[in-house]
């Protein structure tokens, strides 16, 4: 329950306001920017949750924005943060950028869409779909669409993400199952932790009210062999009490691109790209690089824009390059050496060597010391680490009974920290 | 008109002027522009409440359209304008609309009621709304029932006499409409099915049942309520299914790949959860090892959860992991890293040794910063056991290193206390000593402690130093807390003759032990926090009635099927609340500027983070609550009686 939404520029002046309740005074936003200061000033108590005389400020950034949510009671905290995401979300929908510009041009239709968006400090409608089909850009009179005007009924209905009367010449269903890795291993090649967050991906062109069944080698449905997914979520589509009693998964998909679920495994995995990285610093005036990378996958299999950022310190300069493979540059910016390998086939083995000068005096000794991981990207099409497949995806329309396409693809990236560990 | 609201959205208030204008549009039959004129209504109704009042058969008007949604506008509008003329308009369309056929009118009617209560809840009670609400519950929309019960819960969390009471059959009909709603809606729900007090193990079981599927949702703010729902249900049976726990721990970890916002409530619920249910729920500590990427206050939260999931099994592990935070780029990480190393080894007599390793290790890298945390933490160690003396040489060769305030205050009482241990320890101290007079007062209260300290066993060879000592304290040095310090030592040496041994009773007695026990919470507190997961008050980790003034208190609710042990040990702590939160309030009172180091002034990792920094008036209401905690508890007995 939020009590205002407040637009605020990069410095935490608002831009553009909705009150929802009334019982905060209309200038408790301007201590906002003051307590942005004070909590960089003192990363300890950096938080997305500020606190003034009773007030509570929550937000979250987007681009150049801040996005807040002022409250005075005790709430449930995820819906605020939840609802923020939200609106970030359905903005940049209707206005591609959501962004300083974009809100100073649009007000008009913010206002309207906060206005149904949140009703008393409660959440209602999130959904873009369902909300483009009453507030749009354009302006229209009362008068001439008198009949057919009003709030889709499906959002009163039980399954409110999706209206009546969608057709499709042609009926596909897109299935993206994505799995990210996240990885850190120590120097020596040891993985000290290991997960997989999946997901599933559908994007539905399909006619009237489809009911889907989709199929997966889980162990959830055959016990022997298959993955076993440890945390899963569903879309709010999804029958939660199906999955929870029989393991189906069975579900009415609102129309266009959405989540459906996502799991996580935390099974140990070997790391699927591996870099033996050796740095060696001469004598305060150079410092030397030696660094392995092999792609630990199927043969068949190929690594695509493989990168891997290998930390140096902030003074070295004057970089010299030998290597076989890809392309290297210096990032001096970052402090680090990125090297760009397109294509990676499985099994396969490349080297580098960089060199690069130290300035004879030291600025900071202590630069050195402090450590950063080299960080790995990479994606592998047609591939799950999990090994989990679609058996099928079944679509039943009972009043249309149409043909429908289901199709299917794989893919495994690194997530947001696949990591190696450097050694001193 | 784009021009007015544009104006009024930079906060020119001069747009007022234009009502009159406005005015004229208002019967315009445009939708974006009615939208635009309720907006501008809205915004300066208090300032012209009697152009406002011109409005209104506008309004009236538009709430007898036949469009829904102009409708749904209107009355809206018409509850949120504070002025009564308004508000004695808006009861007959509500109750009108509260029973019209579009769902989508009955569901806005509600939430105007709860609006309307805000402004006047005497008008609520008068035109019994509430039994409307009440019967609304009974409506065939799912959606609607929603927006009621949310309704009705606002209404009686601001009211004192109102108590919303759920009874089985409702609560199982409100669990089983979940997966006809839609997410905020179930959010809400769940939330409201709290107020339901299970009389027997069996409706507990159902429910929980019923609701374990909701922890699979992937709106965060489901999850979590299904999860304070579940957790509350918990008390009311009497065992609990082994997979329920696994199920709770992992719908939590799940969503640590979320936004870093939600990921922070959690690990905030998490840490939480430890300190009330540590044997409840298997949180595994890999789960919370910080990424390269974390925002800070994650990665400062997580380490925390790090320090408090730490054992004898898991020590390995998680002494690696903190040793490699130690040295991470971001220098506050690594401080808070090397002082959870040091409340580890305080904490688990065990882990003693492992951490003494690995902070000596970290001593050698010669970081700055980095020793100075270290030689911080080694005092506190030192505090705790005895037989570690042996490291007191090594960690006086980082002197060099050591700048800060509390590290050379940390520093020089070591060098004080362990003068046996050292060479020349009279050239180290007067050394340490040497800038006192420049000193912060947290070095010079500790510097005067040493020197006396070393006169004391080595009354020779210190006596020329420490006279210099007391001299400066006493002299020069404006600060009224040294210099009575400095009268105070120098008399009982002077006195030395009469009463031999006096002053070493008081200055170089036997330390008291310290101990690692710091981080409880009061269970009472906890026990309420528990039934408040994910809401604000989580991630404060206090009391909701300290940080929320006008909030209900939340209890568990006593009934025969909470298991005995359980209430039994929740009405003995209920006894207790006067004199626990007494302690704390003793504790909070202290002042911010107050810089008395008390030697057990220890860190207290899982509630002295994130405080919401303005604490003066709130610790000043705290004391006046506390005073009529006897009431409370009174209260409390007459509240058994009701179940």
């Amino acid at each position: 329950m939020a009590s205002v939404i407040h637009f605020c520029d990069i410095k935490g002046k608002s831009l553009l306001s909705r009150d929802y309740k009334g019982d905060i005074p209309s200038n408790a936003v301007e201590k906002f920017p003051f307590l942005l200061v004070e909590s960089e000033d003192d990363p300890v108590s950096a938080s997305p949750v500020l606190q003034f005389n009773g007030i509570n400020y929550l937000y979250i950034t987007h681009n150049n924005l801040y996005l807040l949510a002022l409250t005075k009671s005790n709430n449930n905290v995820a819906q605020i943060f939840l609802f923020l995401h939200k609106i970030a979300n359905v903005l940049t929908d209707y206005f591609k950028e959501l962004e300083e510009e974009s809100i100073r041009d649009n007000f008009v239709i913010i206002y309207e869409l906060l206005d149904e968006m949140m009703d008393f400090g409660f959440p209602q409608i999130t959904e873009t779909k369902m909300l483009k089909e009453y507030i749009t850009q354009k302006s229209f009179a009362l008068e001439r669409t008198k009949q057919s005007f009003g709030p889709p009924s499906a959002l009163t209905n039980a399954v409110s993400w999706r209206s009546e009367g969608i057709m499709y010449k042609k009926n596909e269903a897109f299935l993206d199952v994505v799995e990210s890795i996240n990885m850190l291993i120590n120097p020596q090649g040891k993985v000290l932790r290991s997960e997989i967050l999946g997901k599933i991906r559908i994007k539905s062109h399909l006619s009237g009210m489809p009911d889907l069944r989709l199929g997966l080698n889980d162990k959830l449905n055959n016990n022997s062999k298959g993955v076993e997914m440890e945390d899963v979520k569903f879309h709010q589509c999804v029958r939660l009490s199906k999955f929870e009693n029989e393991k189906i998964i069975t579900f009415i998909p609102p129309d266009g691109e959405f989540e459906l679920m996502s799991y996580r495994l935390s099974t140990p995995l070997k790391p699927l790209i591996w870099v033996d990285c050796k740095i060696s610093k001469h004598s305060n005036s150079r410092i030397e690089i030696h660094a392995k990378v092999k792609a630990q996958i199927k043969k068949k299999s190929t690594a695509n824009n493989v990168e891997i950022h290998i930390p140096i310190p902030e003074d070295a300069d004057s970089p010299k390059f030998k290597y076989s493979n890809g392309s290297l540059k210096w990032v001096p910016e970052k402090s680090i050496i990125v090297w760009k390998i397109k294509q990676f086939q499985g099994g396969k083995e490349y080297a580098m060597k960089a060199e690069l000068g130290l300035p004879s005096v030291s600025i900071d000794d202590s630069s050195f010391k402090v450590k950063r991981p080299i960080q790995v990207k990479f994606q592998i099409p047609y591939f799950t680490t999990s090994g989990i497949q679609v058996r099928y995806l079944r679509i039943n329309e009972p009043k249309l009974q149409y043909q429908s396409y289901p199709w299917v693809r794989y893919i495994t990236q690194s997530g947001d920290d696949y990591t190696i560990r450097l050694n001193e | 008109m784009k021009k007015v609201i544009a104006n009024i959205t930079i906060g020119n208030s001069e747009m007022a002027l234009v009502f009159t204008e406005v005015l004229k549009l208002f019967p315009i039959d445009d939708f974006e522009l009615k939208k635009m004129c309720y907006h501008y209504l809205n915004t300066y109704a208090l300032v012209k409440p009697d152009l406002a009042l011109e409005a209104l058969p506008y309004i009236l008007a538009d709430l007898k359209s036949n469009s829904p949604v102009l409708i749904a506008l209107a009355l809206r509008n018409l509850v949120s304008v504070p002025i009564k003329e308004f508000i004695r308009e808006s009861v007959r369309p509500l109750a009108l609309y509260l029973e019209n056929e579009d769902p989508y009118l009955r569901k806005t009617a509600a939430y105007s009621i709860a609006r309307l209560n805000e402004k006047d809840p005497k008008i609520v009670q008068k035109e019994d709304f509430i039994a409307q609400l009440n019967h609304t519950l009974g409506d065939n929309n799912p959606a609607v029932i929603a927006s009621a019960l949310t309704a009705l819960h606002d209404i009686t969390e601001r009211s004192d006499d109102l108590k919303l009471t759920i009874n089985r059959d409702h609560a199982v009909n409100l669990v089983e409409l979940l997966p006809r709603c839609d997410e905020w809606d179930q959010a809400s729900i769940l939330n409201t099915v709290l107020n339901f007090v299970p009389e027997k193990h069996e409706d507990a079981f159902l429910l929980i049942d019923k609701t374990i599927a909701q922890l699979q949702h992937a709106n965060s703010a489901v999850v979590l309520n299904a999860f304070k729902l579940l957790l509350y249900l918990l008390n009311f049976v009497d065992f609990i299914e082994d997979h329920i726990p696994k199920k709770l721990a992992s719908s939590l970890t799940s969503l640590l790949s979320k936004p870093p916002e939600i990921q922070f409530l959690i690990l905030r619920n998490v840490i939480l959860l430890i300190l009330s249910k540590p044997t409840l729920i298997p949180f595994d500590v890999t789960a919370f090892f910080c990424e390269y990427n974390d925002p800070i206050y994650v990665k400062d939260t997580k380490l925390e959860i790090i320090y408090l999931l730490a054992n004898e099994h898991n020590l390995d592990v998680v002494l690696r992991e903190l040793e490699e935070y130690g040295t991470e780029v971001d220098i506050q990480m690594s401080r808070k890293a090397i002082r959870a190393i040091g409340n580890l080894a305080v904490k688990l007599e065990s882990a003693a040794k492992p951490c003494i390793k690995v902070l000596l290790n970290l001593l050698s890298n010669g970081i700055d910063y980095v020793v100075q945390e270290a030689v911080i933490v080694f005092k506190n160690i030192l505090r705790r056991y005895d037989q570690y003396d042996y490291i007191v040489p090594e960690i006086l060769e980082q002197v060099d290193h050591v700048e800060e305030p509390e590290a050379r205050s940390a520093l020089i009482w070591i060098a004080g206390q362990y003068c046996d241990k050292i060479t020349n320890p009279e050239t180290l101290i007067a050394d340490l000593t040497f800038t006192f007079r420049e000193d912060p007062l947290e070095v010079q209260l500790s510097s005067l402690t040493a020197c006396v300290k070393l006169f004391l066993r080595k009354p020779q060879s210190s006596e020329k130093h420490v006279l210099k000592i007391l001299k400066w304290a006493t002299e020069e040095v404006n600060n009224p807390d040294v210099r009575d310090r400095g009268f105070f030592y120098w008399r009982l040496l002077s006195i030395q003759d009469k009463y031999p041994g006096s002053a070493k009773d008081v200055i170089d007695s036997e330390i008291p032990l310290i101990s690692g026990e710091n981080e409880k919470l009061d269970p009472l507190i906890l026990e309420e926090l528990e039934l408040n997961i994910g809401t604000l008050a989580s991630i404060y980790l206090k009391p909701v009635g300290q940080v929320f003034r006008l909030a209900k208190r939340k209890f568990l609710p006593d009934s025969p099927a909470r298991s005995r042990e359980a209430s039994r040990s929740s009405s003995r702590n209920r006894v207790n609340t006067v004199s626990s939160t007494r302690s704390i309030a003793s504790s909070e009172n202290q002042l911010p500027g107050h810089t008395e180091r008390h030697i057990d002034d220890f860190d207290v990792p899982a509630v002295n983070v994130n405080q919401p920094k303005k604490q003066g008036n709130l610790n000043r209401h705290m004391s006046i609550a506390r005073k009529s905690s006897g009431l409370l508890s009174r209260k409390l007995s007459i509240r058994g009686a009701f179940h």
